[in-house]
């Protein structure tokens, strides 16, 4: 199944469930339980008369009324009523009775043949308000008579379009106190745990933003659900602290600010921003606050039930398309999730407004609050995982960092080791160096100019004397260039001594053949080494020179296959004859090779003499 | 004919002489001054301006390579070179990149001193394997080092005067190079002088950049 089609089969499933939301609101209202067949009260008699008590109702005059009354909807038009019920008993019940009122709107006293036994608050203005509490009133059985017995009830409301009284049960209380209990847990103590959730949350959530001020969600949503707590005191507070009229105002404001914050937090959350939309619903709060300027509850209920809860309406249509197109768009899940708790508000928005508008049944009362729990669920876990994947990726940063500062920390130490190892080398070549200038200034200086002293006289004597100053300066020399780095390169080595060689040679009238190929230089080629190797070296080149009589001499060089390199020089004399491989100065030859771990071959014939000076494997300088 | 004009500067007196008489044997050279130290040698320079300067990197007062930066200081056209006492090629390859164009050994015999500034007269430049093994180094740090900041500083080398250089390196004359590259013994000379010429400009480059980066230039 391709993506779209899933979405289209996702949003088919989120219609189903609307549509069932509907069904169940609208016509199959909770009703909390199956009230006692002989005890409801639904046939009532009313009078209209301002008594404070029933012992002054003794001229009042009573009109026949059936419950469930809904004064918007009959002539009343004071803002108290009294009810009467007239109860004939055989025989007098045992137990406590009570009298459970599931609705009214606002406030109940109940009396028992004249005697007061409750009311559910203040008749005072501003006057208590019970809209969504249910009221249960227990007295003792000795209140009643047998004969007949008469049941007052007052009712008073802010304004008379608002007052309303649901049937009445009249039973044992045992028989009423579970409906009265599961009634208010459902309606009056769970909205009360939520609204508390929710402010806590909104105090966390405003706590977030002044640490993250630039992540402005959580301010959004905080505001909204401060908010929406606030509205939801109207469900749960008896006693107002203010004019009812202003309350109410307060409430339509509260109500209105919550439903144009949504589309607010989700144009951030999903990452939409729509600053002309966002501007027209801040607009659209400030507005609010002239609800407040209201004279009377009639132009409060017309301006707020009826145009300002309008644009909710208009709010969460929108809503809706903004977040199926995003769905659609980006296939992006939150924006279904969203969707989701946007529809729920939507549908028990649209009811809500019925009822206040007088559209609806008001005894099925209000709901807008419990579509707070799949909304507060779904926003709260969106910000708690963004919250949580803020600290993963501050956590992984962090880790990165001490990984990279750890990398960097080695690399440091890498570079300082390196950099010691660099500096005590060149320690080393400015003492090799300090010694060869030493050498050369001082032995080398002295024999320069002795040998140029010696050059300008032309007997026997000091030519003889020049030449051996001559050997010494050549000497002298082999232990300088042994002292240079660069030697560590062997072609550059044998170059440097067929330069020494070069006068000795043509002296001998003797040609070299040079085939020197390029090979590795090596890192532990020490300056002793680069001295055996040289006075080896000078060794053959000297001894083939005098004994070989030969007219060329070859050398060359080359990596055999075990990778050992070899310098190979080539006379083609007369042979060694006499002169074998354990006379002294092969074995001098052979000592210095194995001082360097390398090693000597020599085959001698009448055809000429071959040594192999045969070196240690190279390593390769990195 | 003209003759060419050398001015000497050795502190040897012993050597000095030895030169002076190495000269004096030359019909087609002519000695002009023979100073014993910088200073001389340096008014020397300026007032007679020779051909050919002959110059000990050692002297008591200071060192020769300073003397041969002054020719170019100078914009003087006279040619450099070093009287290496010892063969010490890590001093002579100094005087190179100041802009020395040979050298000599001081005892090598009169007539291997006569060709050497012969053949530097002629345009060539002799190498050893040691110079030519510190001109490979040396060019290779020039482009990994600073100057890869400003490439357009340096004078690479190119893969014939690479070629060449390491064939120097590893002891081969000029003619067995010659022979091996199958080019004729000019080119491989002209190669050489043309390889002292971009050390000396390469180094001047660097000079440049490292008092840029001192902040001595602006």
């Amino acid at each position: 199944m391709c993506s779209q089609q899933k979405q289209i089969m996702t949003l088919s499933l989120l219609m189903l469930f609307l549509a069932a939301l509907s069904y169940l609101i609208f016509f199959r209202p909770v009703v909390f339980f199956t009230p006692p067949a002989n005890g409801v009260i639904d046939s009532i008699k009313v009078s209209g008369h301002q008594a404070h008590q029933p012992s002054e109702l003794k001229l009042a005059h009573w009109q026949q009324q059936t419950l469930p009354d809904d004064w918007s909807q009959s002539t009343k038009k004071a803002k108290q009523y009294w009810y009467r019920h007239d109860l004939e008993l055989l025989q007098l019940p045992r137990q406590t009775m009570a009298v459970y009122l599931p609705k009214i709107s606002q406030n109940v006293a109940v009396y028992i043949n004249g005697i007061w036994v409750g009311q559910s608050g203040s008749f005072k203005t501003p006057i208590a308000r019970n809209h969504n509490l249910p009221q249960l009133f227990a007295f003792s059985s000795k209140l009643l008579t047998l004969g007949s017995n008469h049941i007052h009830f007052k009712v008073a409301a802010a304004t008379p379009t608002q007052g309303l009284i649901d049937r009445i049960y009249f039973a044992p209380y045992q028989d009423l106190v579970s409906a009265y209990r599961y009634k208010k847990r459902i309606r009056v103590d769970l909205i009360i745990w939520l609204t508390g959730a929710m402010l806590v949350m909104a105090v966390v959530l405003a706590g977030i933003w002044c640490y993250r001020r630039h992540d402005f969600i959580y301010a959004i949503f905080a505001m909204a659900l401060f908010f929406w707590s606030v509205h939801n005191l109207n469900l749960f507070i008896v006693e107002i602290p203010m004019s009812s009229q202003h309350w109410q105002a307060l409430n339509m404001l509260t109500l209105g600010w919550t439903i144009a914050l949504m589309p607010i937090f989700g144009h951030h959350y999903l990452g939409q921003p729509r600053p002309k939309t966002d501007r027209f619903l801040c607009l659209y709060c400030v507005a609010g606050l002239l609800l407040f300027l209201a004279t009377n509850n009639q132009q409060l209920f017309f301006y707020g039930y009826l145009v300002w809860y309008s644009f909710l309406i208009f709010f969460g249509l929108y809503a809706t398309h903004f977040l199926v197109s995003m769905y659609l768009r980006q296939a992006n899940n939150d924006a279904f999730y969203i969707l989701l708790a946007c529809t729920t508000m939507l549908v028990c928005g649209l009811h809500d407004i019925l009822v206040v508008n007088r559209l609806w049944s008001r005894f099925d009362g209000l709901i807008i609050q419990y579509s707070a729990i799949p909304t507060v669920i779904i926003f709260s876990w969106f910000l708690i995982r963004r919250f949580i994947n803020s600290l993963n990726t501050a956590e992984r940063l962090s880790k990165n960092l001490h990984q990279q500062v750890r990398q960097k920390q080695q690399q440091l130490e890498s570079q300082y080791e390196s950099l010691y190892l660099t500096q005590k080398k060149l320690v080393l070549l400015q003492e090799r160096e300090r010694m060869m200038r030493d050498m050369h200034d001082g032995i080398g200086g002295q024999l320069v100019a002795l040998a140029s002293f010696f050059n300008q006289r032309n007997d026997d004597f000091f030519i003889q004397a020049q030449q051996k100053i001559r050997g010494c300066i050549n000497d002298l020399h082999m232990v300088i260039d042994s002292l240079d780095p660069l030697m560590n390169n062997l072609p550059t080595l044998l170059g440097t001594m067929r330069l020494r060689w070069a006068e000795q040679l043509k002296s001998a009238n003797i040609t070299l053949d040079w085939h020197i190929s390029d090979l590795p230089e090596s890192a532990d080629f020490s300056s002793q080494h680069s001295l055996h190797i040289m006075r080896t070296l000078q060794e053959v080149i000297t001894n083939a020179i005098k004994h070989s009589g030969t007219t060329t001499i070859t050398v060359a060089t080359g990596i055999d296959d075990p990778q050992h390199v070899f310098i190979k020089i080539t006379d083609y004399g007369q042979g060694l004859g006499n002169i074998h491989s354990g006379g002294r100065g092969f074995k001098n030859m052979a000592w210095r090779m194995s001082q360097i771990n390398g090693s000597l071959k020599m085959s001698s014939s009448d055809q000429g003499t071959e040594i192999c000076l045969i070196l240690q494997q190279i390593p390769v300088q990195g | 004919m003209t003759k060419t004009t050398i001015t000497l500067v050795e502190d040897d007196n012993e050597v000095r002489h030895y030169l002076i008489d190495i000269i004096g044997q030359s019909n087609e050279l002519t000695l002009l001054d023979a100073a014993n130290n910088l200073s001389d040698a340096s008014h020397a320079l300026t007032q007679h301006r020779p051909d050919v300067l002959l110059v000990d990197l050692g002297l008591p007062d200071g060192s020769g390579v300073d003397l041969i930066k002054q020719i170019h200081q100078n914009r003087l056209d006279t040619l450099a070179m070093v009287i290496s006492g010892f063969s010490d090629e890590r001093t002579v390859f100094e005087a190179l990149e100041a802009g020395a164009q040979g050298y000599i050994l001081k005892h090598d015999n009169s007539q291997k001193i006569l060709e050497a500034i012969t053949l530097m007269l002629a345009g060539g430049s002799p190498i050893s394997p040691l110079i030519a093994r510190l001109m490979l180094k040396r060019f290779t740090q020039a482009s990994t080092t600073s100057l890869q900041l400003k490439p357009e500083l340096i004078e690479p080398l190119t893969k014939r005067q690479e070629k060449i250089l390491l064939f120097v390196s590893q002891g081969f004359s000029s003619q067995e190079i010659a022979e091996k590259l199958s080019i004729s013994y000019h080119t491989v000379t002209t190669h050489i002088k043309n390889i002292y010429g971009k050390l000396q400009v390469n180094s001047r480059a660097e000079a440049i950049f490292e008092a840029h980066k001192l902040g001595l230039l602006k």
